[in-house]
Parts: structure tokens; sequence; C-alpha cells
């Protein structure tokens, strides 16, 4: 009698809809033959395909990769289990893409398939067929079957308003980035995380008033280390096909991710940052083989501040005995000259991230010092294994950046605990510190406990001077009130000198959700 | 403070105030089109306790100035803002106690409002309107969901399977 889809006309019935999830939608369509039919033919209701269970990683956070990567490693079994269960039940087949795209049609606006291993050449090519010229989100992750030509295809076809695309781990070549600079204008936000075939070539050449994309040697620019960085993958096409831009047509790229893409290098930071500088916000390179050239080259080559708000630098090469460009930049192999450090804080003023984490021998006091004194808004600050990073610091630290909210010192060896309790006392923001295998002692713990109201996470592994006590008075203070309402992670893997028991007494006291991590044992 | 003459579909005449019913499009673009006037308004298809329900909706929202319609604008592309969930969320943060308790009606004056609103344009009663009628069928069983809108399936069990087969990759 009151069918919804019989009395109320059609826009009524999909402003209903549009207030359901994909799963209810596709429930409802069981229920008759006219829903289905209606709900199938209304493709604003499938114009968001979102697979996803895990939240879409956001710029800051996700630079949070080491840290990321230690609690990925803390999750027990059970947890894992849980969520492969969710990656079968999301899997997506070409004929399922099949569907939604001739649901959406060219309604389609996200199709965001951040895992996609089944998806194929075939299933991409719907895409085009059913006319998806509007989308402007298009994530498809983990994937080693779609074809390079199968990309440049739908990039040219479809290119126009993409705004936001994640290829990461997969096989993509340096044409199908070109093509997407070339033919998507809109582009702001591109993942290429663990793209390994990606080379300098990918991104174009500053000619006076065009960029050009060549593979031709150009005298001017140097071509990146040229170990082949011309895969085998282009498939035999012609390699000196070339695009030129105007300057204005390229896209604003606003976020650039490019860690663990093996074959980046300075000459391809160079280029990016000639193309992008203006716009550019966020730069992922860690774990590339760029180096301390990149920070030279912005600290010499640009004449107007950067809007640069997070480099992600973690586990680049540092020192290269072979490189005598860097050697002679950086005194040697010591760090770069103290004029250079001032030139480079000036070119970054809106920093608010900064990874130069993994051990990177050129990372000291006098590079971050100096940082420290421009980039007073510095908000995420990792800095792991780097050796010659003292309590200078974290006195810096502490002086310009009180609003700072994740610090991660985990085997700074040389920082003390004068620097760690300076920087408690200061900085009471924190909300994720790390300060694992420094040689600390019960007196930081006790600052951190009277000082800090918002810490959430504080990793203490390795820290062989601390004890059972200085666990306590994290948790309960001395004078203030501890951090036991706000941590939801604490952890003291191989301290000697705490005792058993001190886990069952944190647990007692801390959140119920909260993580105590402890010997070998998650519990 | 001017007082509007609406006439309902029975023929009705019903007097409200002006800054009351201008949140409805419909009513406001008709004001600024031929200017106040002591003439009433007619709304052929919208019956008296409907009118008042929304007359009663509108005096209840008549102060905050944040439901008021605003300018369409491109929506903004953002990793988040953008999805169907947030979107959801979104209107039931607006809700209050009163727009729960307002929507406890049978399911055909529900419909009606819902088409009133339609007609005439009131942006943030349409929302909750429908937001209540997704929430009818949210959670329930394809068979229930049958039940509260007596729709008899007309599928073949074959037929059936086939959709279900269709749709297994957005079921959770």
């Amino acid at each position: 009698m009151s069918d919804p889809l019989v009395v109320l006309p059609m826009d009524i019935s999909i402003l209903i809809f549009g207030n359901m999830a994909l799963h209810e939608i596709a429930r409802c369509m069981l229920v008759s033959k006219k829903w289905y039919y209606s709900l199938d033919r209304w493709s604003v209701l499938w114009k968001n395909i979102e697979m996803s269970d895990i939240a879409p990683s956001n710029s800051l956070a996700a630079s949070r990769t080491d840290l990321g990567f230690r609690l990925a490693n803390r999750t027990s079994t059970r947890d894992i289990s849980d969520h492969s269960d969710i990656f079968k039940s999301r899997l997506l087949y070409d004929q399922n893409l099949k569907t939604l795209a001739r649901r959406a049609g060219p309604a389609l606006s996200r199709l965001s398939l951040p895992f996609s291993p089944l998806i194929t050449d075939v299933g991409l090519a719907t895409l085009i067929h059913f006319g998806c010229v509007n989308i402007r989100v298009l994530e498809l992750r983990a994937n080693r079957h779609i074809t390079n030509g199968m990309l440049e295809t739908l990039i040219d076809r479809i290119g126009s308003r993409l705004e936001h695309v994640a290829l990461s781990t997969t096989e993509i070549s340096d044409f199908v980035v070109q093509r997407l600079l070339v033919s998507a204008p809109n582009l702001t936000r591109l993942d290429l995380s663990f793209c390994r075939f990606i080379t300098v070539d990918a991104f174009p050449v500053a000619e006076t008033s065009e960029f050009v994309f060549s593979f031709t040697q150009n005298p001017g620019v140097p071509i990146g280390d040229e170990d082949g960085s011309l895969s085998a993958l282009n498939d035999g096409r012609d390699w000196h096909r070339m695009f030129s831009v105007d300057k204005q047509s390229l896209p604003k790229l606003k976020v650039l991710l490019l860690s663990g893409c093996k074959k980046i290098t300075d000459s391809a930071i160079r280029r990016i940052f000639y193309a992008f500088a203006h716009s550019l916000c966020v730069l992922d390179i860690c774990h590339t083989k760029a180096s301390f050239m990149a920070l030279h080259s912005i600290a010499t080559e640009h004449r107007r501040p950067l809007k640069l708000q997070a480099l992600m630098m973690n586990s680049i090469p540092g020192h290269d005995e072979n490189n005598e460009e860097l050697m002679d930049i950086t005194n040697g192999g010591f760090g770069l000259p103290l004029d250079v450090v001032d030139n480079l804080a000036t070119r970054i003023p809106d920093l608010m991230q900064l990874c130069l984490g993994g051990g990177i021998s050129l990372v000291s006091d006098d590079l971050l010092v100096g940082i420290l004194r421009h980039c007073r808004g510095l908000l995420f600050i990792d800095v792991h294994d780097a050796l010659r990073v003292g309590d200078r610091t974290l006195f810096a630290l502490s002086e310009n950046c009180t609003g700072v909210r994740s610090v991660n010192l985990s085997g700074c060896l040389s920082c003390s605990d004068a620097g760690v309790i300076q920087l408690v006392r200061n900085c009471t923001f924190i909300t994720h510190l790390d300060l694992s295998a420094i040689d600390i002692s019960d007196d930081s713990l006790a600052a951190i406990g009277d000082h800090q109201l918002h810490l959430k996470s504080l990793l203490l592994d390795f820290c062989r001077r601390i004890t059972t006590n200085g666990i306590k008075v994290v948790v309960e203070g001395t004078t203030g009130l501890g951090c036991m309402f706000t941590l939801t992670e604490l952890s003291f893997i191989q301290c000697r000198r705490v005792s058993d028991e001190a886990v069952g007494w944190c647990k007692e006291r801390m959140l119920p959700d909260a993580v105590v991590s402890f010997k070998f044992n998650y519990r | 403070m001017t007082l509007i003459k609406l006439i309902t579909a029975e023929g009705a005449l019903i007097e409200v105030e002006q800054d009351i019913i201008e949140q409805s499009g419909t009513i406001r673009n008709i004001l600024t089109d031929i200017g106040l006037t002591d003439k009433p308004i007619p709304l052929p298809n919208v019956s008296g306790p409907i009118l008042t329900k929304i007359i009663e909706y509108c005096m209840h929202h008549r102060h905050d100035t944040s439901r008021r319609r605003q300018p369409p604008s491109q929506p903004a592309l953002d990793t988040e803002s953008d999805c169907r969930e947030s979107a959801i969320e979104e209107a039931i943060a607006k809700m209050d106690d009163f727009d729960h308790e307002f929507c406890r009606i049978d399911q055909g004056t529900l419909f009606d409002l819902l088409l009133a609103a339609n007609f005439l344009d009131i942006q943030p009663l349409l929302d909750l309107t429908g937001y209540t009628v997704a929430n009818m069928m949210k959670g329930k069983t394809v068979q229930e969901i049958r039940d509260t809108f007596h729709v008899r399936s007309d599928f073949t069990p074959e037929e059936e399977e086939q959709v279900m087969k269709e749709n297994a990759w957005c079921e959770n």
C-alpha cells in the first residue's frame, strides 16, 4: 500500500536512499523487482565506492610510518586475522567493477580500492566503456595485473577531473605518471608509494617557459643515476617521445608520496621542486635514494619560501664517499654548513612535520637546531636512530616548538635526562612520545608524569636504567596527576629493572583499553 | 510582525508569521516575486494537518540560523568529508530531541510530510524526514523491509539468488 518507491517521486526516493550505506542499498535491491530496477538505475547512489574499513591515510598520520610499523608489529595474531576477514569480504573482481561502473556511469566520483589484487585490465576497461569520466578520487592499490598501457588509456580518457590518485604498490612505469601530469590538470594528491619502477623520468624537466617530459638527455639538467632507469617495462615503445606542457597547465600538486620508490634520486627531487614548488605541501621520500642534496637544493635554488608543510625523509642514504657533490656540500660528510641550514629553514617556514629518522648519518644537532629556530609550528618530529642528535635539539625543541604533538627519539643515544626533562616540562601537548633505547632515568619519567596532560602513547623499550618506581610515577605522577587517564599505550619491553608486577599494577590504574607491553609478551 | 495567509488543500485559511514560514524556499520566492500581499497564498497540495505540523516544525527552528538554506556551493572534496558515512553523521548531529519526537508519526503522515517539505522547499525538514525513512530500512532483513512497507516480492528464487550474487561484493 505505501511502497515509498510508488508513492514518492523519484528525487525524494533518491534522497532517502542517499542516507544509506552501499551494503544497505544492496540489501534493499532484494525487496522487489521495482526496487531492484530503480536502485540499479539511480546512478547517484553509487557515486562513492569505498572498499575500505581502514581509515584513509591522512597526510600527517600516514607519515608516521615507522611508528605505525611498530604498532603493527605489536598487534596480536587475533587482530591480524580480523583484518584478513575484512579483506576477504571486500575483494573486488572484474565483474563487480563492471556492475558498479554500469550503475554509476558518469556519476562515479570516487573509486577507492585500497586492496585490489584481483582487478585486471578487463575491469578497468569497463570504466571507459560506461563513461565514468567524472572520477575525482581514484585509488587502486596492491595490484600486479593492470598493464601500463591500460592505465595510460584510462587516464587519457577519464583523467580530466581526477584530483586524488593513489596507485601505490603497483608496477606502473614513468609513462603513466607522465600521462597523469599531462592529462589530469586538477590533480592535487598523488600517492606512488612502493612503485618500484618510477624513476626521474616520470617528472618533467623545466625549460624556460614550459616543462618537457623527455627521455632524451638534456644537457642543462643532469638526469639521475643512469642505472638503467628506463626499465624494461616500457613495452618496447618509442623512447624518444616528448610531451611539453606550459607552466600553467601542469597540475598544482599538493601531496606527493614516493616512499619506497627505490629509483627516485636527487635529480628527481630537484625536478619535483622545480615543477611543483609553489603548491607542494607534503613530500614523502622515505626509503628512496634521495639524499641531503635535496635539502641543499631547497636552500640554494629557490628564492621564495616554499609551501612545504610535511617533509618525510626517513631512511634515506646518509653520507656517501662516492658521491663527490654530496661530500662537497656537507663538509666531507659531516653535515650541511650553518648558513645553508639557516637558508633552508627560512625556505620552509610552514613546516609542521619533519621526519629524518632511520639513522641518516648527516642528521645532527646543528641541522635540527637551525631548522627548529625558524619552524616554530612543528607538530611532528621523527629523528629516530639519529646518533648525532642530543640534548641541544631537545632544548631547541622545548624553546621554539612548544606545541609539538609527536616526538620520536628512539635510538637517539646522545640524548639524556637533562634534555628530556626540559622537553616534557615545556611542551605539554605531546600525545606520542618515543624514548626507546635512550639512556634516561626515573627523573625523566617523574617529569613526564607531572607535566604531560595529553600523552597517549609512551614507549620506553630498552631503557635500561628505569625502574618499577619510574613506571609508577609516569602513571600516577609525584605531585601532578600522572598520565593514567590519557595513556592508551605504554611499553617497557626489555627494561630489566622493571619488575613483572608493574604490568598488573599499570593495568589496574590505566584505561581499560590501554595496551601495556612488557618483555615480548603483549598481553 | 507581518502575518502571511495560506490556503490549504481543503480550502482552510491559516495565518502564520512571515519569518516562520520564510524557512520555506517556495513561500520566500513567492513573497519576493509578488511582494508582501494581503491575498492568501494557495497551497493546493498541502493538507491542513500537514501544514500545521510543518508550522510546528518551523516554529521550533525559527531561531537557528545555521539551518537556513546556504547558497549551494561546490562540495569540497576532502578525504573524509566526501564519504557517505560522514554525511549521515552530520545529519544525526544536527537533530535534537524535538526532531526525533517530531518524526514519531505513522508512515502515511511521514510520506505526506516528505512531499510537502519537498514542495515547500524546506531542506532541513526534507533531510530529517528522508533520514527517518532510511532509518526504517537500516539494519533490517529484506523480509522485514517488505513487511514495513507492505511490498510483495515478485522475484523468483533464482532471480533472488542472481541479485544476491551480483551484490556480494558490497555486503558486509
